[in-house]
């Protein structure tokens, strides 16, 4: 088993999880999806650590074993990366890669417009530049317990079906229970955040290596998208997997190597 | 299965479920210009003709034509006062719902064509009423509702009478009418009955299924209304042997 620490940092009054592995100089921040927790990159940590990355996984505000924000359940994913940008600077990690998927996926492209200067590059999973889905506001009463029945089912049979048929079984069964743990608060917000998360100005101005992967079996996304968010960002490019759904982190068996080589793919970015 | 036009079936010997593909060099296309998709349609339904004997009696189309194959597939077979109904879908023409009426002599299904010929029929209801209220999830899962669920394929619909997870009567019209409706077109609901996965929640999250009446109730029901895709899913698993 790789070695590896946890810790809680004090950001703001409230406690956030860090868990790390390996001692690489390359360090790898990975940032999970909506409702969930770093739990998703356990494989991708022990793997990308034997490769010889540092390797930082966080829970979000909210999830995992992270408090909430003091503000309540996150609706702003730029939010979220101004806070994954205060964890990189507490733990003084230098020009990292990033990796996200699906609201993290937007997560770390929202960080990439903030200060590509800061990151060696970035890859995101799942995600794209826009709004997503049909861009609703704000429902208040998607909030409400007296509104949404069945919360536990309904996340159950929905991420189930987000999962790529190439997953075995009870590989894709293991996905949709840890959904069922969610604060589904949480996850409103995030999805919330997901749908009104808008960086598609602000693509071109981003000057780190950006590299897209989508699963093809993933219809939460609009595969279409991807392409198009690679195509405003300098020198970006991108790729779908085969039989792969919502969650390449969980879902490949072998995600370490292959985010090895797209790391290693990616252009040296340029130190100004 | 996909399959190319040949000789007329006759109308027992059809197969709903199956696709036929027509490649454009075999259309007759008669129109051109503002009505050019009409008569892509129109060349479409000539050439797919579903039975010999076959009249077309009813057409809902919308959308544009583009130059390509189109495919028609069988959605609806039955019998109403001694007629033969057959509803088809053409696709590659826009998107066209087309109703055939053909004269029958005699007509008898066979058994393995009623899990799938007449999908939200009082008959299709009852086969999937009786596998529901023998089956331990789906009691489970409605035991706190009392209500009726609808299922509408098309135009046709069977409402499903349920009291504490017991599935008490399949009509086409429950005394209070329906608490819930799930709704999609003939075509979807073959593709959600007959597809190697179940696609339910991919349809429903791309707007093929959607929901009339109580969304609340239908949410509440989400686990019962995924072990009902399930079951009839499975009644035309059985039925194809």
């Amino acid at each position: 088993m790789t070695p590896s620490s946890a810790d809680y940092l004090d950001i703001d009054g409230r406690l956030g999880f860090v868990e790390q592995a390996g001692s690489g100089d390359r360090a790898v921040f990975c940032v999970h999806t909506a409702g969930q927790s770093g739990f998703q990159y356990r494989r991708a940590r022990e793997q990308l650590a034997d490769l010889g990355y540092r390797v930082v996984v966080v829970d979000l505000p909210g999830h995992g074993r992270s408090e909430p924000a003091r503000t309540g359940p996150i609706s702003d994913l730029g939010w979220y990366g101004d806070w994954c940008l205060t964890v990189i600077d507490r733990l003084g990690l230098d020009r990292p890669y990033l990796l996200g998927c699906s609201i993290g996926g937007k997560v770390v492209l929202d960080m990439a417009v903030k200060s590509a200067d800061r990151l060696a590059g970035v890859v995101a999973m799942a995600a794209y530049g826009q709004r997503g889905g049909r861009g609703r506001s704000a429902r208040p009463w998607g909030l409400e317990d007296s509104a949404s029945p069945s919360n536990r089912d309904r996340s159950y049979y929905g991420h189930s079906a987000l999962i790529g048929r190439s997953v075995p079984a009870d590989q894709a069964e293991i996905i949709a229970l840890m959904h069922c743990r969610e604060d589904w608060h949480i996850t409103v917000s995030d999805q919330t955040g997901w749908s009104r998360h808008d960086i598609w100005d602000r693509l071109p101005s981003i000057s780190c290596p950006v590299h897209l992967v989508v699963g093809e079996d993933d219809f939460s996304v609009g595969i279409e998208r991807v392409p198009l968010t690679a195509a405003r960002i300098p020198g970006a490019t991108w790729e779908s997997v085969p039989g792969i759904g919502h969650y390449p982190m969980q879902e490949l068996p072998d995600i370490g190597a292959r985010m090895h080589a797209w790391l290693t793919a990616m252009p040296a970015p340029v130190v100004r | 299965m996909t399959g190319s036009p040949g000789a007329l079936l006759r109308f027992g010997e059809l197969r709903v479920g199956a696709w036929t593909e027509l490649p454009p060099s075999e259309l007759d296309i008669r129109y051109d210009g503002a009505l050019a998709g009409a008569g892509l349609v129109l060349a479409a339904a000539a050439r797919l003709r579903p039975c010999a004997g076959a009249t077309l009696c009813g057409l809902e189309w919308s959308g544009s034509g583009a130059p390509g194959p189109v495919r028609a597939m069988l959605t609806r077979r039955r019998v109403t006062d001694g007629r033969g109904i057959l509803h088809q879908a053409l696709v590659g023409a826009g998107t066209a719902a087309l109703t055939w009426e053909v004269e029958l002599a005699t007509y008898q299904p066979a058994a393995r064509d009623l899990a799938l010929d007449d999908i939200g029929g009082v008959g299709w209801g009852r086969r999937l009423a009786d596998r529901l209220d023998q089956d331990e999830d789906f009691r489970s899962s409605a035991s706190t509702f009392d209500g009726a669920i609808g299922l509408r394929s098309g135009g046709t619909e069977v409402q499903l009478r349920i009291y504490r997870g017991r599935v008490i009567e399949a009509a086409r019209k429950s005394l209070d009418g329906a608490t819930f409706t799930i709704t999609a077109d003939e075509l979807t609901w073959i593709e959600l009955l007959t597809g190697e996965h179940d696609e339910y929640v991919r349809f429903a999250a791309q707007g093929r299924f959607h929901i009339l009446g109580n969304g609340f109730q239908y949410l509440r029901l989400t686990r019962a209304v995924r072990v009902l895709v399930n079951r009839a899913r499975t009644i035309v698993r059985e039925a194809a042997g």
